[in-house]
């Protein structure tokens, strides 16, 4: 009898636990949807942010701009994104696994910038890095002005020479069930030369009212983009992943209740089959 | 006749043609026709109206609020890129006088030159955005 009961208390655990796992696979699931609708229309916002960088970019003053001269051996800034909350797969430890990678071929001591509690708490336990800031609780869909004191701080680091390059390590979302933890050269700014430039008809652009103008406006709306971009891709992957985690873990609920209760099945039967024979036995004891 | 294109962080805004599309920028609001010379310019917090009709009449311009941002003009194709667009439907007159009395507050209370010049550019965001909202209502009358 005893058996039973305890098999009965690990249906019931494991049953809440199936309820858990579900619940959250439906949230994951929803907010996933809402993200995916932004990642397109960051995606669109970034590519035009980018090409308009093309265009500035060949201008004599973006050519002297120190954002746009070759890095140094001078440290890296990594700006990582990672999840507020667990349950996610393997969508934090991937990120830190490809930061770990890039530390390890740094000369430099690497500086560290970090969304998401979760990356907050792994790199301030981190040995041989410097963490400069870390944002948690920023919303999947930030607003654009989220982002103005990440880009003080990066203009404040290169002008004082502590930084020449900035990465962004994040999470590329490419469908529901596959996404790729991918790191970004956000600086120097390195604009793909695409076919279009390659035309033979390269229009000379004017600049109004001076290109420096035009130079920091494009700078900040390059940077934006890309920032925004890298942490909506980084919050529908998040959703994604933990959607197929949860998924899978709510399958493997199932198929333990499956297998307990069968084992419960079974235990049941043999005590039933064991008092019988008691009883059986007793009464042929007697009987004789 | 021209195509015009507004794309903002949260989408693209206005992706049509049109007949003139006036951008405040640095240097005062550009008018641009077809057939503008190539152009990129950092743009003003303020109005950016379109008139999709060369016959339409002002009252009758599709207006946006923007908070700085970059135009690019090639001769056929005006792109505008934006963190922060506001359409006429997305604001209403209350809100944005209410951000405009907020940014104020912050022009007046800015401890530094920094705060200064951002609360500046705040109130120059809010003021457009009371614009088009008073624009909206007078259409509507």
């Amino acid at each position: 009898m005893a058996q039973t009961k305890i098999i009965q208390r690990r249906i019931r655990s494991v049953k809440n636990a199936k309820q858990i796992t579900k619940a959250l696979e439906v949230v994951a699931a929803s907010r996933m949807r809402r993200v995916v609708e932004a990642v397109a229309r960051s995606r669109t916002y970034g590519n035009l942010s980018a090409a308009i960088m093309r265009r500035i970019a060949t201008s004599y003053e973006a050519k002297t701009h120190p954002y746009f001269a070759p890095s140094s051996d001078k440290p890296t800034l990594y700006i990582v994104m990672t999840s507020d909350r667990g349950q996610a797969g393997a969508f934090n430890s991937n990120v830190f696994n490809l930061a770990l990678d890039d530390f390890k071929a740094d000369k430099a001591r690497p500086q560290v910038l970090v969304f998401g509690r979760k990356g907050a708490r792994f790199f301030a336990q981190l040995a041989g890095i410097d963490l400069v800031g870390a944002y948690e609780d920023i919303a999947d869909i930030p607003e654009a002005n989220v982002f103005s004191p990440v880009l003080d701080l990066i203009a404040d680091a290169v002008n004082e020479g502590k930084t020449g390059t900035v990465k962004v390590i994040y999470t590329e979302f490419l469908s529901p069930l596959s996404q790729r933890t991918t790191s970004f050269q956000l600086l120097p700014i390195d604009v793909p030369t695409e076919a279009e430039n390659q035309l033979p008809k390269e229009i000379a652009y004017e600049f109004e009212p001076e290109i420096g103008d035009v130079l920091d406006e494009g700078i900040k709306l390059y940077f934006e983009a890309h920032l925004m971009q890298a942490k909506i891709e980084a919050a529908a992957s998040e959703h994604a992943m933990r959607m197929v985690a949860m998924g899978n873990a709510n399958r493997n609920a199932s198929d333990l209740i499956d297998d307990l209760t069968l084992e419960l099945n079974a235990t049941r039967q043999a005590a039933i089959t064991q008092e019988i024979a008691e009883i059986t036995g007793g009464a042929a004891a007697i009987s004789q | 006749m021209l195509k015009f294109q507004l794309v903002s962080i949260t989408g693209t805004k206005y992706d049509d043609e049109a007949y003139e599309v006036l951008v405040p920028t640095r240097a005062g609001v550009v008018s641009i026709f077809e057939q503008h010379m190539p152009m990129v310019s950092a743009a003003q917090p303020g109005v950016l109206s379109v008139r999709k009709k060369s016959s339409d009449p002002d009252s009758a311009m599709e207006n946006f609020a923007i908070n700085g941002g970059i135009v690019e003009v090639d001769g056929k194709t005006v792109r505008f890129v934006a963190d922060d667009v506001t359409t006429t439907d997305e604001v209403s007159e209350q809100e944005a006088a209410a951000a405009h009395k907020r940014a104020e507050e912050l022009v007046k209370n800015a401890p530094n030159q920094t705060a200064l010049h951002e609360a500046h550019r705040l109130l120059h965001h809010s003021s457009a955005q009371l614009q088009i909202a008073k624009l909206k209502k007078r259409h509507h009358r």
